[in-house]
């Protein structure tokens, strides 16, 4: 077996271990951070590296190929930009910090784990082990108030789309009597207009909805966000929705673009969580509970672009998974700055932003500009891929429900950016002081987002390539 | 001293507008030969979206006109805005406004186009609402952005639309396609698409209340948005495709039906002003009217009425903007009543906004003049309701003279009133605008023949293959155009003498108009946040026991849904009398515990009743011969049991949640009922199907020869699968100790 291509796991493994043993150490903030941001940084390498590896591992229960690669080298992106955001850290107790990197980083991994099976259970293993990673998470919140509430509704909520996916795949193991995806990809087709396999599918996509928080399975989103601390709601938020998008693809992908049936559920499932989603928040004060309400409209917008079902839909939609780790993470890197001791952010205290911290600022107004789809940012090539692509099915009707989706989000991403460009605080604040290195990555957030809205190409080619190992 | 030089280095940045006129100027001799150059660049090549540039007469006489005035404004905004707390931030999105304005008119792809087009609305967005200490500033910025935003999204679906049919984003390969477009069945859907996202940029009605709201601008702003580039995209993108969309009857119907109650709306809002600048503001609305008016004819006299109107505007327009800032600037006032004699104070303005006005009201000598001649000419030959045309343009022209009057003679004849600062001549950097640009509307009044060769024509022939040429003159000889002009002059006249009178009555009939596209777009704002509220109030209301019903119900609804649709079989039912009576028992059993559940008022009993559904489960799995799977439950079913107890104990009794009589608990006990029928028909009907038995040949072939056992569920435990049970085992025991320490540190 060839444990190289296991590298960027391995490494989080052993960054996983490591603060396993640090957590029953005695608590030392800086050298935790310090540590945790060199394994995040080497993940991040060993992810890059191991970027075009391909193989089989496991007795073929693993695969390691282009497809998951792309995904597990966001992921450790996503995973290093998480953890550099620690660095105070104010929402967890710093007795806790060390379990906290313990649990982003096995997070982490069975993410990966989720982008590379290829078996249903090793699919659910994985699934479960980073959800239950992350029901932790938002219990370590240190305002009690917050973190047992949330976390437990969190897991309730996600217990309940785990029940159910696991009904499915018993019906889909009744049914064609296989659980590895490459026996599925030859027993479904011929199957695919019985309901009792697109019932399979669609409850089986319930765990995975649950992830990426389409509706019904949203309702953990505005309340973990909330209770979350703000780095781990920044991870909920931007990472674990690109482990969904891989492992959505992975299991849409298996229906080859010709059942109906599906297709009819996906689509109504779109176009209720984009629509609740963008009207559920414009009623939000709450930066954070904004945001988890973008977030299901958004799982919307990807849904569009996974149930046309073509190679060029599921780039778009792996395109605006990217899109959407960066966008997010700007927002969130921007809330966990401003908000004053770890604490949630109102969406009126970003008032006069722009003086405090023209940085952060502008991080901010690029990546609402981003969400809100406005050209030239990475938000706008990513929904005009996916439009182009559900023009190409003729799903107009669709684009245009999208469309004004995007409209009517455009108006909240507006309020918010009102508040942080135009609006004067009711009280003078000090000026945000940054870090070099905290500079640094808004800077490269600003890039990314005008950058890769002006030049798409060399991700979209990536991802078009990534999506040809899809079946 | 800081201020000086930063006022020098941002004189200086007008030299940026000034090369790419430069560069425009040398693509005219070209252009007049109908020559048109491409450049292309790859962007998107994956989905057909490239950076396309096409230069020829139409993009070129826009990016003078655009190029032209920016020089001025931005020579005019280092002054009017020295001193401003961003006055870096205001000349970056200035100047990144007018790239993007050029990179709109230049663009030969519909997408780069709509890029162009969004980015030209965001950047008018954050220079709207430059004026941030004004909160009406702040909130009309956002609603421009959000009309005109919308707007270009509705675009966007029909470039979408076109290139799926033509299967290009190219504009200059849009034309030959014209016929199979016009053709399509959902051509009339594409064409409102089209027409929608223009009229909203280009503010016409029912879209127009943006434009006078969005005057909260710095003026300067407004003289260069909202009247000669940002406005005129729309009128752009109307001339780019009506080779490809126009000449039919929906086309130049809805243009001029639009554009004539457009430019009849602005014209009498206008009158009712007392605001300069709101008053300017309902001008431009009146203009663009006529502009997408002659739009919508196919005749060569039609469209060269709105090419040079297009011109005529854009100069008198943006020099009158330009001395209402000077105005404002110097005297502190743009209300009209309070502001007369300027002429002593400030010659230059004076000069500016005498040759805009006069140009504006078409005195002859001036290009105004021409423009209203030809247009006339223009609105006699429309194709569709040409009587209409031509009274919306004379009645328009007529007003627009008396509103001429009132903004050059008013403020600058007449005794000098008391204004809130001394009036004084501007400094140069803002007057050169308006003299210059006023100045400008002469010299092409008096050699139009120039004008028309050098400017009108290719930009006509660009979009309208022409078979006569285009013809300005100064004096057409005696016909009717010029008969309507001496009834206009007649009409402007008579309005200007009666202003006082109606402007007061028409600000009264206004105000009691039913529905206006402003109160609407409110109602439409309060409508949303109402059902926003209403809905985060509905399914986001913090109660657990909400989302998880909701969660169970779509899962049962979805799932029967599908079934009930498109199922061809029917679940077979269990063969009852074949079960042995020990199951018989044991599904009573369950049944009763279920039943205690129910209805129990203490937890722990509920907690003990569950334990019992789940040994009955564990009990069926031994029954059919599966021990190991049998342990396992019993063994989770005690931990679960033990840990769930404790922490139950903790919590408060369950005597004051709802009893069995509330209909919510009804309600919960239907979905239950229903999910569980749900799960048990499906798994009826995926184990009635035939059983893989690929495994079970397996294990009945080997057990015996590789494991020595006959038993072959025993041989699979500590044989074939010994290290899963092994794990199983070391699973269970470690959740087991997690327990025990947890309690253990509790009692501690």
């Amino acid at each position: 077996m060839n444990w190289i291509l296991l590298t960027p796991e391995l490494t989080l493994l052993l960054a996983a271990a490591l603060f396993l043993v640090l957590a029953c150490l005695k608590p030392d903030p800086r050298r935790d951070y310090q540590l945790a941001v060199s394994m995040a940084a080497l993940t991040v390498a060993a992810g890059i590296a191991c970027a075009t590896m391909s193989g089989d591992l496991f007795n073929h229960v693993y695969r390691v190929d282009l497809f998951s690669q792309v995904f597990k080298a966001l992921l450790s992106i996503g995973f290093f930009l998480v953890i550099f955001l620690c660095d105070d850290f104010q929402g967890v107790a710093p007795t806790h910090h060390g379990e906290g990197y313990f649990l982003l980083a096995v997070c982490t991994l069975s993410m990966m784990m989720l982008a590379s099976a290829v078996h249903l259970l090793a699919i659910v293993l994985a699934l479960e082990l980073s959800s239950y990673s992350l029901y932790i998470l938002v219990f370590l919140r240190r305002d009690s108030r917050w973190g047992m509430i949330t976390g437990l509704r969190y897991f309730l909520v996600g217990a309940s789309a785990s029940a159910i996916m696991l009904f499915g795949l018993a019906l889909i193991y009744g049914v064609t009597g296989a659980v590895h995806v490459d026996i599925l990809i030859q027993r479904l087709p011929a199957m695919l207009d019985r309901p009792m396999v697109v019932t399979g599918l669609l409850l089986t996509l319930a765990g995975f909805f649950f992830k990426l928080a389409v509706f019904p399975f949203h309702f953990w989103a505005p309340e973990a966000y909330q209770g979350a601390p703000n780095p781990v709601a920044a991870f909920i938020a931007a990472v674990s929705k690109v482990a969904a998008v891989a492992i959505l693809l992975r299991i849409i992908s298996l229906a080859q673009g010709n059942s109906d049936l599906l297709t009819r559920g996906l689509i109504a499932m779109a176009v209720v969580s984009m629509t609740v989603g963008n009207l559920a928040a414009i009623a939000q004060r709450d930066f954070k509970r904004l945001m988890a309400f973008s977030s299901v409209a958004h799982a919307g917008y990807l849904l569009l672009g996974m149930l046309c079902m073509t190679p060029a839909g599921y780039a778009a939609a792996m395109f605006y998974g990217a899109a959407v780790l960066v966008m997010k993470y700007t927002c969130f890197m921007v809330m966990t700055r401003v908000a004053e001791d770890g604490g949630n952010l109102q969406i009126d205290e970003l008032a006069g932003l722009h003086r405090r911290s023209p940085l952060l600022a502008l991080a901010l107004m690029m990546a609402l500009f981003s969400l809100g789809g406005i050209p030239p940012t990475i938000g706008f090539s990513g929904k005009l891929i996916i439009f182009v692509a559900a023009m190409q099915k003729g799903y107009l009707v669709l684009v245009i429900i999208a469309m004004i989706n995007v409209v009517i989000s455009l108006y909240y991403y507006l309020l918010v950016l009102k508040a942080a460009y135009l609006d004067e605080p009711t009280r003078p604040r000090p000026a945000i002081s940054l870090t070099i290195p905290a500079r640094l990555v808004a800077v490269v957030m600003i890039v990314l987002i005008v950058g890769l809205g002006f030049y798409p190409v060399a991700l979209l080619d990536l991802v078009q390539a990534a999506v040809l190992r899809l079946p | 001293m800081q201020r000086t030089e930063s006022i020098i280095f941002a004189r200086l940045t007008a030299l940026l507008p000034l090369a790419i006129f430069a560069g425009l100027c040398s693509r005219v001799p070209a252009a007049v030969g109908g020559g048109a150059i491409f450049f292309s660049w790859d962007w998107i090549p994956g989905i057909g979206v490239n950076l396309d540039v096409a230069v020829d007469g139409l993009s070129v006489l826009f990016g003078l006109i655009i190029t032209g005035t920016g020089v001025f404004v931005v020579l005019f905004s280092a002054d009017y805005m020295a001193g401003h707390r961003y006055y870096v931030r205001f000349f970056a999105f200035l100047h990144l406004f007018l790239l993007s304005m050029i990179g709109l008119v230049l663009a030969d792809n519909l997408i780069t186009l709509f890029v162009f087009w969004e980015l030209t609305t965001v950047l008018s967005y954050l220079l709207i609402g430059f004026d941030n200490k004004n909160e009406s500033a702040r909130s009309h910025a956002r609603q421009a952005l959000l009309v005109t935003g919308a707007g270009g999204l509705v675009l966007l679906i029909g470039f979408l639309m076109i290139g799926g049919i033509v299967d290009t984003y190219r504009i200059s390969a849009l034309a030959e396609q014209a016929r199979l477009l016009q053709r399509q069945t959902n051509y009339l859907f594409i064409l409102a698409m089209v027409l929608i996202g223009a009229f909203t940029k280009s503010a016409q009605f029912p879209f127009h209340f943006w434009l006078p709201n969005a005057m909260a601008a710095p003026t300067p702003i407004s003289a260069f948005l909202h009247s000669a580039t940002m406005v005129k995209a729309g009128i752009y993108l109307l001339a780019r495709f009506h080779p490809v969309l126009g000449g039919t009857e929906a086309w130049m119907g809805t243009l001029v039906g639009v554009g004539g109650v457009t430019a009849l709306l602005g014209a009498i809002l206008a009158v009712g002003q007392s605001d300069l600048k709101r008053m300017l503001a309902y001008t431009t609305i009146m203009a663009l009217g006529i502009l997408v008016m002659f739009l919508g004819g196919k005749t060569t006299p039609a469209l060269t009425a709105a090419v040079t109107f297009l011109l005529v505007h854009s100069l008198y327009k943006s020099a009158l903007f330009l001395v209402v800032g000077i105005i404002d600037h110097e005297t502190g006032t743009r209300q009209i009543e309070s502001i007369g004699g300027l002429i002593r104070s400030m010659p230059m303005t004076t000069f500016g906004a005498a040759t805009a006005a006069m140009s504006m009201a078409g005195f002859p000598l001036f290009l105004g003049f021409i423009g209203k001649e030809i247009m006339y000419a223009g609105a006699l030959t429309e194709e569709m309701f040409p009587a209409f045309a031509t009274t919306a343009a004379v009645l328009s022209n007529a007003l627009m003279a008396a509103i001429a009057g009132i903004i050059a003679i008013r403020p600058f004849l007449g005794p000098p009133r008391q204004t809130p600062r001394a009036p004084h001549e501007a400094p140069i950097g803002m007057w050169l605008g308006p003299a210059t640009i006023g100045a400008l509307g002469l010299v092409f009044g008096i050699f139009p023949d120039w004008v028309g060769r050098w400017l009108i024509q290719p930009a006509v022939s660009a979009f309208h293959p022409t078979v006569e040429p285009v013809q300005l003159k100064l004096f057409h000889g005696f016909n009717e155009p010029l008969l309507l002009s001496f009834l206009t002059m007649g009409l402007g006249l008579g309005l200007y003498l009666v202003r006082r009178s109606i402007r007061g009555w028409l600000a009264d009939r206004m105000a009691r108009l039913p529905v206006t596209g402003d109160r609407l777009y409110e109602m439409g704002m309060a409508a949303t946040a109402r059902t926003a509220a209403g809905l985060t109030r509905f399914i986001q209301n913090g109660s657990l026991h909400r989302y998880l019903l909701t969660i169970i119900g779509v899962f049962t609804l979805a799932t029967a849904g599908i079934w009930a649709l498109n199922a061809t079989t029917r679940p077979g039912l269990l063969h009852l009398p074949s079960l042995p009576l020990a199951q018989w028992l044991l599904v009573t059993l369950m049944a009763a515990a279920l039943g205690v559940v129910v209805v129990a008022r203490s937890r722990v009993l509920a907690v003990c009743a569950l334990g019992v559904i789940g040994s009955g489960a564990a009990l069926i799995f031994l029954v059919y011969g599966a021990p190991d799977l049998a342990l396992t439950q019993l063994l989770v079913e005690t931990l679960t049991l033990i840990i769930v107890a404790i922490v139950l104990l903790r919590l408060p009794s369950l005597d004051k949640t709802a009893g069995l009589h509330s209909p919510g608990r009804w309600f919960d006990a239907l979905v239950a009922v229903g999910v569980g029928t749900l799960v048990a028909a499906l798994t009826l009907a995926v184990t009635g199907g035939p059983l893989d038995r690929q495994l079970t040949d397996f294990f009945e072939q080997n057990s015996a020869i590789a494991a020595h056992g006959r038993n072959i569920v025993n041989v699979i435990l500590v044989d074939f699968r010994s290290l899963d049970t092994l794990g199983e085992l070391v699973v269970v025991a470690t959740a087991g100790l997690a327990g025990f320490s947890l309690l253990a540190r509790r009692r501690r």
